[in-house]
């Protein structure tokens, strides 16, 4: 026991002095996908990096749990799927998160564990997941502040806190737009984030100077990218890749809106380009289908 | 000249109190609790307003972690180390037999265990309030019903320890607390997807170990309504009948084992 406690006394004074020396590189500002550079500088600044992207991590899977009031969710199997045994989880509200998603405790009728299932279901939050209620999102908002001060480089952070920002009251548009540019400010090479302040702009603000401002900047990002050879990494992240399609698909309904239809179908073109199976992108390239 | 298992276990107890006080076991205590505060301070620093949940979150999964760890370690030296420094033939030389030396080491570390988990969740009780976070009611029972685990816990590490090396004890001891969760998962998922029979799974999950049962800090943290009472009884039923067998199982090895 003896040997615990000065054990824990000599890490809490190795990671004194590991914050001491990774701080000054850790507050550097860090492109996105590029975040590894300023890590790999040294082995104790790599370490402190795994650190806060992991309570990044962390807080993100907790969100989840936090609307659910701790009630666990899981994929149903395919199984489940097929054959539809299992309950589908659905919301009773607006805030609709949920594709063939079932809960991790099961409900009484397909229990098969008797006692055990109904001492389960009394002492781990529990509920029946049609039809749900979720928590006020104000309860998970700070959670999206912390995570993306621990690790600026966490883009979905960034994304989807300002989608909640908005969620949970529609007049917080400033301060959706605020966050997504502190993000983009954090990772100036993040394809994802201007995207996402370029579609703020068009469908919110309709300001389209400024949306196609936002979308050829998330496009240079994707050029960046690619001239570096990192395309295929790009095409990796959920959210990038999905960031630097909706891009190509923003312009195009821009140039629609605008009524200049050659340049809808160039940006549509030049889309399929990276993306050749979005049917989205095909509509827009061939202008005479597109209502 | 026989003598009563409660004396026996009083002596063994005020013996093992005063043992725990002088390994300065509670030091390990301190030190937590000092690192517990250290945290909480840093979020005093950058103010707590919305984190309320998350606060809680982690405090008490902090707890749970390391009451189990501590339990487990407490439990798992009872015996050997009464073997390694023989004083356990001078312990067998007065009037006690085996079992009752066995149940008032389950005693020792149930004592042990349980008053280093109320003094972590005192102060973290403590530090919680100073944040103005309070809890509801059911903290009661979450108190009680952990109280009922570490008693299920003492059980099985001090039967194991008559079976295993102390360090093989500590390994299998933890897989078993930490990993009760996903057994039960599993025995499920194989029901379903592998159409393991409703007869078996229950005969299975009956033998598996349910440590996280006596869990109810989730439902704390999201600030849930009091369970029905009648299932702290049911756990307070399984913790003696499950602890029992435990401590029976290690009984009929320990009675005749050769010591030293």
């Amino acid at each position: 026991m003896r040997a615990i406690g000065l054990l824990i006394i000599l890490q809490g004074f190795i990671g004194g002095v590991a914050i001491r020396y990774v701080l000054p590189v850790q507050l550097q500002r860090a492109d996105t996908l590029g975040a590894h550079t300023p890590y790999d500088r040294s082995a104790m600044v790599s370490v402190m990096g795994e650190v806060r992207s992991s309570l990044a991590g962390y807080l993100w899977v907790k969100t989840d749990e936090y609307t659910h009031g701790g009630v666990w969710l899981r994929p149903m199997t395919e199984r489940e799927k097929r054959l539809r045994t299992a309950r589908e989880a659905s919301s009773a509200d607006s805030f609709d998160t949920h594709h063939d998603e079932t809960s991790v405790i099961p409900e009484r009728e397909r229990d098969p564990r008797w006692l055990w299932g109904n001492i389960e279901r009394q002492v781990k939050p529990f509920f029946d997941v049609r039809h749900h209620f979720h928590r006020p999102v104000r309860e998970v908002l700070p959670l999206y502040r912390f995570m993306t001060w621990a690790d600026p480089t966490f883009v979905q952070g960034y994304l989807v806190g300002a989608q909640m920002i908005l969620f949970d009251n529609k007049q917080n548009l400033r301060e959706a737009i605020a966050f997504l540019k502190e993000g983009a400010r954090n990772n100036p090479r993040s394809i994802a984030l201007f995207t996402e302040l370029g579609r703020y702009a068009l469908v919110q603000l309709g300001d389209y100077a400024q949306a196609e401002s936002y979308l050829r900047q998330a496009l240079r990002n994707g050029d960046y990218w690619v001239q570096r050879g990192n395309a295929s990494i790009i095409l990796q992240n959920p959210f990038e890749r999905d960031g630097w399609r909706d891009a190509y698909r923003w312009l195009a309904i821009l140039k629609q809106r605008e009524h200049r239809i050659d340049e809808q179908c160039e940006w549509a073109r030049r889309g399929l380009h990276y993306f050749p199976d979005d049917p989205v992108l095909h509509q827009f390239a061939t202008p005479r289908k597109v209502k | 000249m026989s003598v009563s298992l409660v004396q026996v276990c009083r002596a063994l107890a005020i013996a093992g109190l005063l043992e725990t006080i002088r390994r300065k076991d509670l030091y390990v205590v301190l030190i937590l609790m000092v690192l517990m505060v250290l945290g909480a301070s840093t979020f005093r620093a950058f103010g707590v307003r919305g984190l309320e949940i998350f606060i809680k979150d982690v405090a008490f999964l902090a707890i749970g972690v390391l009451s189990t760890v501590l339990t487990v370690l407490i439990a798992a030296r009872q015996l050997p180390e009464e073997v390694q420094r023989r004083t356990i033939y001078p312990l067998l030389a007065r009037p006690i037999t085996r079992g009752q030396l066995l149940i008032g080491k389950w005693l020792v570390a149930f004592l042990a265990a349980g008053l280093c988990f109320l003094v972590l969740m005192g102060s973290a009780w403590l530090l919680l309030w100073m944040l103005g976070i309070p809890l509801k009611p059911i903290f009661g029972q979450y108190l009680l019903l952990k109280l009922m685990g570490i008693g299920w816990l003492c059980a099985l590490v001090v039967a194991l320890s008559v079976y295993l090396t102390p360090a093989a004890n500590i390994t299998l001891s933890l897989i078993l607390a930490f990993g009760s969760g996903l057994f039960n998962r599993l025995l499920l998922m194989a029901h379903w997807e592998r159409g393991l029979d409703a007869l078996w799974l229950n005969w299975l999950f009956g033998i598996m170990p349910h440590y996280d049962f006596f869990d109810m800090s989730q439902k704390v943290v999201y600030d849930w309504a009091p369970i029905a009472w009648w299932v702290i009884g049911a756990m307070g039923i399984y913790a003696l009948t499950s602890g029992s067998l435990y401590l029976l199982l290690g009984w009929l090895r320990f009675r005749k084992q050769v010591l030293g």
